[in-house]
């Protein structure tokens, strides 16, 4: 009896120690984790023996599934994925725009919201919406609830669309800086006299983006809403953008654009400026400008890129056009099997070793970082970073999950190996293009009427916009312009303003 | 004079029409061939380059070198010679059996592979008949789904019905089955329809990247997938302000010329037959 006794605690024992030691086991596993992301693997070559990778998943104790998509047929595949169920745990970057489209995944449960243990486990998620500069985020909401987490790339506004320059153009006119639009068309009717195309942008999709100078200009921003006298108001109807209009069109007659800018593409446009065809461009900024010197650079040395703080016309107002909050694209964490776990990878990839993991690599392989500072090594070349500088330096890891590369790691990449000259010369065009902003509001907001007419209203103001630019006459563009308004307000405007009008000021109220 | 009759004005101005036709259609085909070979400091010195200037194989090399493009290229020519060897057997056996009198409910059956012409469920009934098939993210997943092309098939029975019934019937008192009929009879004397069924799949499959984006994943992507990733990216990226990494326009241009050539070099010597195929396919008599 004894001796069963004593061979049946062995057994029980061993049982206890056995299944004690498989939870052990299954606890330090690492969670599976697929990510569904858009766009093209860039460098990488294999993600399954990817290092960046890798640290990633040692770092956070998951197993990645990365899935690269393409762009056109990404949202088909996610649509595809839910129907089936068979679901990735988190997908990058989705339009946050398509307010639709992202509601119908809240009301079907597809999506998981930033609460309890996935928040606790994003803490530096959670922080992007507690910085104060960040505070518009807070108005991303689905379902009163935060899903989404930001695409970034810098804290604040991000920058618009300002015009481009060339200043050995500017010395060679003996012309100082133009401050007001009228000065700015000087320098464009010089070098259509000296054989050059004046300023050139992509109309392809509208001119709203060369708008923006001119815009600002009139105390107005190219996206969002404004105060108005009665409430707020969306910025294309408002009458300050008539001048605006009258202005840019003031522009197009006197021949002073490139003819071709209303069907070509944003590429074809930096190419026409970056290869000295055209003197001027309205066209991205941020570390475009940087970009852009780089390749001037390479057709002629004496090409010198130059960022015009937004001019005047006339009156005291001016500004670019930026963003509430620099940042394009939500990436989700979805009902599927590991959103805990899911939220560790992103909470890690914008924590400051995960962004420094993706704008570096590994240190004392792909670099080295002493007092005398960062030295990039060879070997990162090898391990999915660009052989060249390429257009933010960083790992296809950084985009279109949580970071876009923030502004500070992209500027490295930009300087690293260039002389003091150019670094000041960069930051001196930050200044330039961020001296004079035009605040937006609402942006990141839509009230049920406005998400049905956003679509209808866009379609009628870009092609009565382009019309108007493009009219025979200063009479006829602003007879054009006032029938816009019409019809904008007729068509459902009228009515989604007074509804957004409603929620701006209860957001402002708290 | 015999110079005359060579030479006429009506004629030289078809010539000129024809060239200048030439030129407007081939013109797209040579800008990409010259943007692959340009280096990227001559791209950038002008807007639009009319003709190529300077000359790398950089772009080329980088293709070679990248695995992972070369895999893509690899998954691209199996689809186009797997595909194309099924697709051209299941059709012309489908066509030949829709095509017999005898065939019992053959208009029917007829019938049945018409209508998905003009109306289909669409993208996710597709994707979860391939899901419940178990061939998503599989090579067959770029194959079986698109086994016969209803449009093709019409063609290829409308062909087989304009057939001599003799040769069948002569076989048949010989002692043919009907297997050996289609075998040793109908498909070596079938050359037409065979080579035209074969260079439209052949182009597809080669082409084809909308259908392999959506069921398999990047190990199994071909070529063209990859491509339109690309240019994607650089539209999409571009367009929203973002900086990433973006493979240089000649990159691209590269990998759309390795797309092209195979097609310009192989497609004009079985143009003939894709003519003449698709003629003796459509018309009746």
């Amino acid at each position: 009896m004894k001796k069963t006794l004593m061979q049946q605690f062995t057994v029980a024992a061993a049982v206890a120690l056995l299944s004690l030691a498989s939870q052990v086991v299954a606890q330090s596993a690492p969670d599976k984790v697929v990510i569904w992301s858009p766009g093209d693997n860039g460098s990488v070559k294999d993600w399954n023996t990817d290092p960046i990778l890798a640290q990633v998943e040692a770092a956070t104790n998951t197993d990645i599934e990365m899935v690269k998509i393409g762009w056109d047929v990404y949202t088909d595949q996610i649509n595809a994925a839910i129907a089936s169920g068979d679901m990735p745990d988190i997908i990058g970057v989705v339009d946050h725009g398509n307010i639709s489209l992202l509601n119908q995944w809240v009301r079907d449960g597809v999506l998981v919201p930033l609460e309890g243990d996935v928040a606790a486990g994003a803490p530096n998620i959670m922080a992007y919406y507690a910085d104060p500069k960040n505070e518009p985020l807070t108005s991303l909401k689905f379902s009163d609830q935060i899903y989404g987490v930001p695409n970034f790339w810098d804290s604040g506004p991000a920058a618009g669309n300002p015009i481009h320059l060339r200043k050995d153009l500017l010395d060679k006119y003996g012309m100082a800086a133009p401050e007001t639009i009228d000065e700015y068309f000087s320098y464009l009717e010089a070098c259509k006299n000296d054989g050059l195309i004046g300023v050139t942008f992509s109309g392809q999709n509208g001119i709203v983006g060369a708008l923006a100078p001119f815009a600002g200009a009139h105390g107005l921003p190219t996206a969002g809403w404004v105060k108005t006298d009665s409430g707020w108001g969306h910025w294309a109807v408002q009458p300050g953008m008539k001048d605006a209009l009258l202005k840019f069109r003031e522009m197009v007659s006197k021949g002073l654009v490139n003819l071709a800018a209303w069907e070509i593409t944003g590429d074809e446009s930096r190419a026409a400026y970056v290869s000295g065809k055209a003197c001027s461009t309205i066209w991205n900024g941020g570390g475009h400008i940087g970009r852009i010197q780089n390749d001037m650079t390479l057709v002629n040395p004496d090409f010198k890129e130059w960022v015009l703080p937004a001019p005047t016309d006339g009156s005291e107002a001016r500004g670019y056009t930026g963003g509430e909050v620099s940042f394009w694209g939500l990436s989700f964490i979805m009902n599927s099997k590991q959103p805990v776990a899911a939220a560790r990878v992103l909470n890690y990839l914008a924590s400051e070793e995960g962004l420094k993991l993706t704008a570096l690599g590994i240190k004392d392989i792909d670099y080295t970082e002493d007092s005398n500072g960062i030295t990039l090594l060879p070997a990162r070349s090898e391990h999915g970073f660009p052989s060249e500088a390429g257009d933010t330096g960083a790992h296809p890891l950084g985009t279109t999950l949580v970071s876009w590369v923030p502004q500070t790691w992209q500027d490295f990449s930009l300087l690293y190996g260039k002389d003091q000259a150019f670094k000041d010369w960069y930051a001196a065009m930050w200044v330039n293009m961020r001296k004079y902003e035009m605040p937006i509001h609402g942006t990141l907001i839509a009230s049920p009427l406005w998400t049905d007419f956003q679509a209808t209203g866009a379609e009628l103001m870009n092609r009565t916009f382009l019309q108007i630019v493009q009219s025979g006459s200063a009479e006829e563009a602003a007879s054009l312009f006032d029938q816009f308004v019409i019809d904008w307000n007729a068509l459902g405007g009228a009515d989604a303003t007074q509804e957004m009008s409603a929620l701006l000021d209860s957001m402002s109220a708290k | 004079m015999a110079w005359e009759k060579r030479f006429s004005l009506p004629k030289f101005m078809i010539y000129c029409i024809l060239l200048l036709v030439f030129v407007i259609m081939a013109y797209p085909f040579f800008y990409v061939l010259s943007l692959a070979i340009m280096p990227y400091d001559e791209y950038v010195k002008q807007a639009v380059h009319a003709f190529p200037s300077g000359f790398t194989t950089l772009y080329f090399e980088q293709i070679l070198q990248d695995g992972r493009l070369v895999h893509a290229f690899q998954i691209s020519i199996a689809k186009t010679l797997v595909g194309t060897v099924l697709n051209v057997l299941i059709t012309i056996m489908a066509g030949y059996a829709l095509s017999r009198p005898q065939l019992k409910y053959g208009r029917l059956l007829t019938a049945l592979f018409i209508i998905p012409i003009f109306v289909n469920g669409g993208l996710i009934p597709a994707y979860l008949n391939i899901r419940g098939l178990g061939l998503l993210n599989t090579f067959w997943a770029l194959i079986l789904p698109g086994l016969v092309s209803p449009f093709l098939l019409i063609i290829t029975r409308t062909f087989f019905m304009e057939y001599p019934q003799e040769l069948i019937e002569s076989a048949i008192i010989d002692g043919a089955t009907q297997l050996g009929v289609f075998l040793r009879v109908i498909v070596p004397t079938s050359t037409p329809i065979i080579a035209t069924l074969a260079m439209l799949y052949g182009v597809g499959h080669w082409n084809d990247y909308f259908w392999p984006s959506i069921v398999v994943q990047a190990d199994l992507h071909p070529a063209s997938v990859i491509l339109q990733n690309m240019v994607n990216n650089r539209q999409v990226l571009q367009g929203i302000g973002q900086g990433m990494q973006l493979a240089s326009q000649s990159y691209i241009a590269a990998i759309a010329a390795l797309l092209i050539i195979p097609v310009l070099v192989i497609y004009p010597f079985l143009q003939r037959y894709v003519v003449k195929g698709i003629l003796l396919g459509s018309v009746k008599g």
